[in-house]
Order: C-alpha cells, then sequence, then structure tokens
C-alpha cells in the first residue's frame, strides 16, 4: 500500500511541475500577438504568400498570421464541416465560384463595415469583387486574384498542318482540330478537361457563352451547338474521349507532352511551362475561338474571415493588405495571376509586355463569371454531367442540355444569379 | 453480498466499452437518424429552422433513378467482387496449402496487394485501364482477344467492371488468408482416412473440405460482404463514381450529396440506407457465431 501511496505522489508533484511549466509558457504567450490561422490550398505560389506574410507579421504586434496547406478538397469539406461544428480557421482561402456556397453556409463573416470606408475598393473590379457578396450585396471577403482561359496552341504542330495562324473562329478550329491530329502518334487535335467536378463546367462554359448562349438558356439552339461542337471533336477522334477524366492539369500534361495541338489553358498554367515544355516546341496562346462572340471564364479564389474568427476587424486588417495594389500586383506576378485591382494591373507592365498575360488580359474582357449563387454546385453538376452524357455518347447533345435545364432552371427561378440584373 | 459485488463488477468492466460506443457510434449515429428525417440543405443551415419532414426524403430517394442506379451499382460491385474474390481466393488457398517449395514465401509475397494502401492501388488501376495507354488494352489487343481499345473506364457500361477487377485483386489475398488458416485447421488423418475408404479428390473436397471449412466461409463471405458494400475510396479515386454515376456507390454518392450538393438531410438518409444493409448483414453474422459457439 505505503508503495503505492508513495508513486500517487510522485505523479502528483510531477503533475504539478508540469503545470508550472505550462503557466510559465502561457504566460510568455500573453505577451506575444494572438495567433491566427490562414488555410489556403496555394502549391507552386506558397512561397509568395508566405513572404506577404511574413511582412504583415513584422509590420504589426497585433496579429500573428500563420499560414498552413490544406488540400482544395480537403479545405472546401472542413469548410462543410466547420459550418456545422463552428471548427474553422480566421481567414481562409475559397475558389470564386464556391464562395456563394459557403456564405450562404455561414462560414464567412460580414466585413462591409470594416472595408466600405476603404478608399481601395473602388479599384477592385466587379467580377471578382461580386463573387464575395451575399444575394443582399453584404461582402464577405476579398478576392486575391484572378484567372481566365484561353486558347494554347503548338505552332510546330500546325505548321507541320499547312497552317501558319492559330484559329479565331470555331470553323476554323474544327478544321485545325481535324488536320493536326495524328492517331498514328497518338497526337490529338485537341485537349480540354471535361471531368466531372467544377473543372469540367469551367472549362466548358466558354464554348457555351460563345455561342451566345447563357446557363439560362440552355434548351437554345446556340447552347446545344456549343456542345455539338465538342461531341463532334470526340466522335471523330479529335479529341481523347478520355477528357472526361483529365482534371485540367492532365490535359495539360498532355499538351507539354506533345500529345495535343491545341489545349484549353489557365492563367496559372504558364508559370510551370516554359519549364514543362523545355523548348521541345514553339508555343503560342490566342483567345479561344468564336462562334458568335469571343468568350472566356473567370476563375480565381477570394479570402474570407470566417466567423469563427476571435478578431474578425485584426484579420480584415490582414487581407486588406494582402490586396493592396502593390502586394496585389507583387503577388501576381511571382504567382502567375491575373491582378484583381484596376491600379494593381497598371503598377507594372507585366500583363502587357509578356505577350502571353496580354492574351489573358485581353480575354478577361470576354470572361464570365460562375454565378454568384448559393447552389451554383447544383447548377454546375448539371452542365458538367451534361457534357459527359453528350461526350461519350450516353446522350444527343440536344438530350442533355434538356436534362440540364430541367435541373438548372427551377433553381434559377427562385433564386436568380447576384448581380445579372 | 459478495455475489452481488462480483455481479456489479460485471457491468463495471463493461463500462467503458460502452461509454465509448455510445460517444463514438451512438451519437453520431442518432444525429445522422434525426438528420435524414428533417430538411436541413444550404437554405435552411444558416437559420437552423429545418423542419421535420418523416420520411420524406426516404420517399424522394427511392423514387429516383440516379439512386436506383446507385443502389444497383452496390449490390453489382459487391456481389461481383465476393464471387471473383472468394472463387480465386479459394482456389489459391486450396493451392498453397499444399506442402511445396516455397509455397510460404509466395503467399506471404500475394499478400502485398492487400497490404497496399487503396489510394496507391486505386491510381494503378486508373493506368491500367486507361484507354490508349493502358495496359490492360494492350495485352488484349497483343493476344488478339479485342480488334479495338476497350473504352473502360470512360464508358457508363464497362466502368463498374474495371473498378470490380480492381477490387478483386485487393480482396483475393485476403480471401486466401482466412481461408488458408481455415483450411490448415482441418487434420490431414480425416484426408488420409477417407482416401483409404476410397473416396476420390472431389468427394474430399466437397464432403470433407467443404463441410469443416464452413466457418471460415462464412466468415469470409460476411466480412467480404461489409468491407465491399461499404466501399468508398476505391471509386472515389479511381472513378469519382463516374462517368456519370456509373460507379457510384451509396458510400460515394452519400459524399457527394453532403459535401458537394449540400443537401445534408439527403446525404444522411442514403448513410442510413447503408447502415440499414449492413446492420442486416451483421446480425446474421453475429447469430451465425452464437449458433456455432453453442
Amino acid at each position: 500500500m505505503r508503495k503505492y501511496l508513495e508513486r500517487f505522489y510522485s505523479i502528483t508533484i510531477f503533475s504539478l511541475v508540469f503545470m508550472l511549466i505550462g503557466a510559465v509558457f502561457s504566460l510568455n504567450v500573453y505577451a506575444k500577438p494572438v495567433e491566427v490561422s490562414l488555410w489556403h490550398y496555394f502549391e507552386h505560389e506558397a512561397e509568395a504568400l508566405e513572404k506577404v506574410v511574413a511582412d504583415y507579421n513584422a509590420m504589426q504586434d497585433e496579429i500573428e498570421v500563420i499560414p498552413t496547406f490544406v488540400s482544395r478538397e480537403e479545405l472546401m469539406n472542413q469548410y462543410t464541416i466547420g459550418a456545422i461544428s463552428g471548427e474553422l480557421p480566421d481567414i481562409g482561402m475559397v475558389d470564386s465560384p464556391n464562395m456563394a456556397s459557403f456564405v450562404a453556409l455561414d462560414v464567412f463573416a460580414d466585413i462591409t463595415e470594416y472595408v466600405e470606408e476603404w478608399d481601395d475598393l473602388q479599384y477592385f473590379y466587379d467580377g471578382p469583387l461580386n463573387s464575395t457578396m451575399d444575394v443582399e450585396g453584404k461582402i464577405h471577403g476579398l478576392p486575391n486574384n484572378s484567372n481566365c482561359l484561353a486558347l494554347l496552341v503548338n505552332m510546330d504542330i500546325l505548321e507541320a498542318a499547312g497552317f501558319d495562324e492559330p484559329p479565331t473562329t470555331w470553323d476554323e478550329f474544327y478544321e485545325i482540330a481535324a488536320a493536326t491530329t495524328d492517331p498514328s502518334n497518338s497526337i490529338y487535335g485537341f485537349s480540354m478537361s471535361a471531368v466531372g467536378n467544377e473543372e469540367g463546367t469551367f472549362q466548358f462554359i466558354p464554348w457555351l457563352y460563345s455561342s451566345g448562349a447563357s446557363v439560362s438558356s440552355l434548351v437554345s439552339e446556340k447552347a446545344i451547338s456549343s456542345l455539338e461542337l465538342l461531341t463532334n471533336l470526340v466522335k471523330e477522334g479529335y479529341m481523347s474521349r478520355e477528357v472526361i477524366n483529365w482534371g485540367q492539369a492532365d490535359a495539360y500534361n498532355a499538351f507539354v507532352a506533345g500529345k495535343a495541338a491545341m489545349l484549353e489553358s489557365g492563367t496559372w498554367q504558364i508559370a510551370t511551362m516554359d519549364e514543362d515544355i523545355d523548348d521541345a516546341f514553339d508555343y503560342q496562346y490566342t483567345l479561344l475561338p468564336k462562334g458568335e462572340e469571343y468568350a472566356s471564364v473567370i476563375g480565381g479564389e477570394n479570402f474570407g474571415v470566417t466567423v469563427a474568427a476571435s478578431d474578425v476587424e485584426a484579420c480584415t486588417d490582414f487581407i486588406k493588405f494582402m490586396q493592396t495594389a502593390e502586394n496585389n500586383a507583387n503577388w501576381c506576378e511571382i504567382a502567375g495571376k491575373l491582378p484583381v485591382r484596376s491600379d494593381a494591373a497598371e503598377l507594372k507592365d507585366f500583363w502587357t509586355e509578356d505577350e502571353r498575360y496580354a492574351v489573358f488580359t485581353d480575354a478577361m474582357n470576354y470572361a464570365v463569371a460562375r454565378g454568384p449563387h448559393p447552389e451554383w454546385p447544383i447548377i454546375s453538376e448539371a452542365i458538367y454531367s451534361a457534357v459527359q452524357a453528350a461526350l461519350i455518347g450516353e446522350k444527343t447533345p440536344e438530350q442533355a442540355m434538356k436534362d440540364a435545364a430541367a435541373i438548372i432552371n427551377p433553381i434559377l427561378a427562385e433564386i436568380p444569379v447576384a448581380g445579372s440584373n | 453480498m459478495k455475489i452481488a459485488a462480483k455481479k456489479f463488477e460485471g457491468y463495471i468492466f463493461a463500462l467503458p466499452g460502452f461509454i465509448y460506443t455510445v460517444v463514438v457510434l451512438g451519437y453520431p449515429l442518432i444525429y445522422n437518424l434525426i438528420l435524414s428525417f428533417k430538411d436541413l440543405n444550404i437554405r435552411n443551415l444558416r437559420s437552423g429552422n429545418a423542419v421535420l419532414v418523416g420520411l420524406a426524403n426516404y420517399k424522394q430517394l427511392f423514387t429516383d433513378s440516379t439512386f436506383q442506379l446507385i443502389l444497383r451499382n452496390t449490390f453489382i460491385f459487391t456481389i461481383g467482387s465476393l464471387v471473383f474474390q472468394f472463387t480465386i481466393g479459394f482456389i489459391l488457398a486450396l493451392f498453397f496449402s499444399k506442402k511445396f517449395k516455397l509455397a510460404g514465401p509466395i503467399r506471404g509475397l500475394l499478400l502485398i496487394a492487400y497490404m497496399m494502401p487503396i489510394a496507391v492501388t486505386a491510381m494503378l488501376g486508373k493506368n491500367i485501364f486507361g484507354v490508349s495507354e493502358g495496359l490492360i488494352n494492350d495485352l488484349l489487343l497483343k493476344m488478339g482477344f479485342i480488334s479495338e481499345p476497350v473504352q473502360w473506364l470512360v464508358s457508363t457500361s464497362t466502368a463498374l467492371i474495371a473498378v470490380i477487377a480492381v477490387n478483386c485483386w485487393i480482396g483475393i489475398p485476403f480471401n486466401m488468408l482466412i481461408l488458408t488458416s481455415g483450411l490448415t485447421n482441418i487434420p490431414q488423418r480425416v484426408y488420409d482416412s477417407a482416401a483409404v475408404d476410397g473416396a476420390n479428390a472431389w468427394q474430399r473436397f466437397y464432403h470433407i473440405t467443404l463441410p469443416l471449412m464452413r466457418p471460415a466461409i462464412m466468415a469470409v463471405l460476411m466480412l467480404g460482404f461489409i468491407y465491399t458494400f461499404k466501399a468508398f475510396d476505391l471509386m472515389f479515386i479511381m472513378t469519382r463514381g463516374g462517368p456519370l454515376n456509373s460507379t457510384d456507390v451509396l458510400g460515394t454518392y452519400a459524399y457527394k450529396l453532403s459535401f458537394t450538393k449540400y443537401q445534408f438531410s439527403m446525404g444522411a438518409a442514403t448513410g442510413m440506407v447503408l447502415f440499414c444493409c449492413l446492420l442486416v448483414i451483421g446480425l446474421f453474422y453475429l447469430r451465425l457465431i452464437a449458433g456455432e459457439e453453442d
């Protein structure tokens, strides 16, 4: 018995010592700034982000921002779970078309009062800024970067097939896709992503709008013609049927490996392109070919302060710092993105001098936003499912579009896309 | 007094397990059950006034053609996987229970497929079943079984077959392992005396091996069913349930409803359907074990 008592005493004493040490440490922390967690899914851009964070942490002693990488899908899941459980980071990154859903799920706090007096707000482009707003126009975050889609062309393959210039219209595009397809070397005329997630929808939207249709007019002849164009490419073997399992990175890999003559490519892909192609061939960017009009689609990420943040104002101060004209310009140059404010774009001639970026800067004029709509995920699923069904021949383009419209139209009738009127 | 304390003691020992079950399994299960009777979605999560709708979610599920497809996929996937895993696993078990050189090490090597993380296997499967550059198509073309590539993962009619094939590859070693241990428990002298009585190989298998293997066979089938029925990671990585839900099973569909469409109650109802199917099988298995212990 005594032995047990002795053991009991020693454990108690040890515990007390540990508690004392803990107390000393926590006192120490008390004097330090409040730690603020920031979750993001930047990969090659992470270094640029860490630099902005380090600058901000050195500049003030109110909060200390600690960035953490969480994979994109995992992060989205965490927001959904956090909407119910409340377990959220203080600041979080989000893909712009998903922001409306998370605002509806009450993940991101209303920061209107901290930004409406901010002079810089007027410089933000409408499209990206709208994606942070809810139906009532309250602001829940700030856009961080923009990107859009353009056509990337392997000039070596085109020249070998007898074309000196990239296509500008659907007809030219189709003709070149046909002429550059070379089954014996497994080279396809065109490569894109039609995968069953948001990426698939993102890549289809430009074709839809280029036909002169929109998400709310999927049963129109124009909308059907856009899906017919892509379906014919697969039917004739000018585009691999496997695009329905390809994310944008897979389609990009096929292009840099010289297995595709043309690619529907995003701004962010410029950052790694020269290294990946390694001078194997000449390439050129151009606008996506024109049906009735030129079209592209806006992508990009926003940062929001979540409802779990202990000091929303201080956190908002950080995202404002991140998005000052100068920081936004610096950041986007390193990360290979487009700035979200007009005065940032003017700070550097980077986006106009580099002819690749110049194409994207031009494409932004024709780029449409997805949503914002709280039920965008359901709309998006209907769209990519229609594209997949048509591409693999499960449905005719017409039937596929009709089925998608049957899902989308009632949703849009109830809540129209914000800012569309 | 002492007897009463003894009786009490039993409960004390059971208490940690009971608390664990209630906290870790009971709470989420009941929460999920309640959720499946509500109408919680993206529009009312914030206001918190999701109304009770009774069985409406279940009704909607069972009349939905997509859900019917998913239910069918789940059963085809489970039964298809079990039939091939079990048959091939059993044949391999019989083969490796023969005492020949290197039987042990080779059997051990076969287990690698089982030990590999499913994410890795799924990625391998995705590449092996590629249309233009996949190994399977290449082999079949070279051996002359097919004249043009099979569309495997990009066709709604073949995608599930490819996923089942990969799942069999994972499951065969597990079946083999359990069945081998069953086989080694059958005493050799039973076979010897049967041989003396003039039983041929088939009779020995049918009248000795099969009856004596019954517990092992039931265990491997039951566990296999439960394990396969709730599959998620394999299709999630190989096909994401596509193309067009053709490889979606209850697990992936519940995930999609809750996490990409924010239809939380529908997701919960799908989860409950999955749970109920497994509960039936689980109870059946428990009864079976209890029957054997008596």
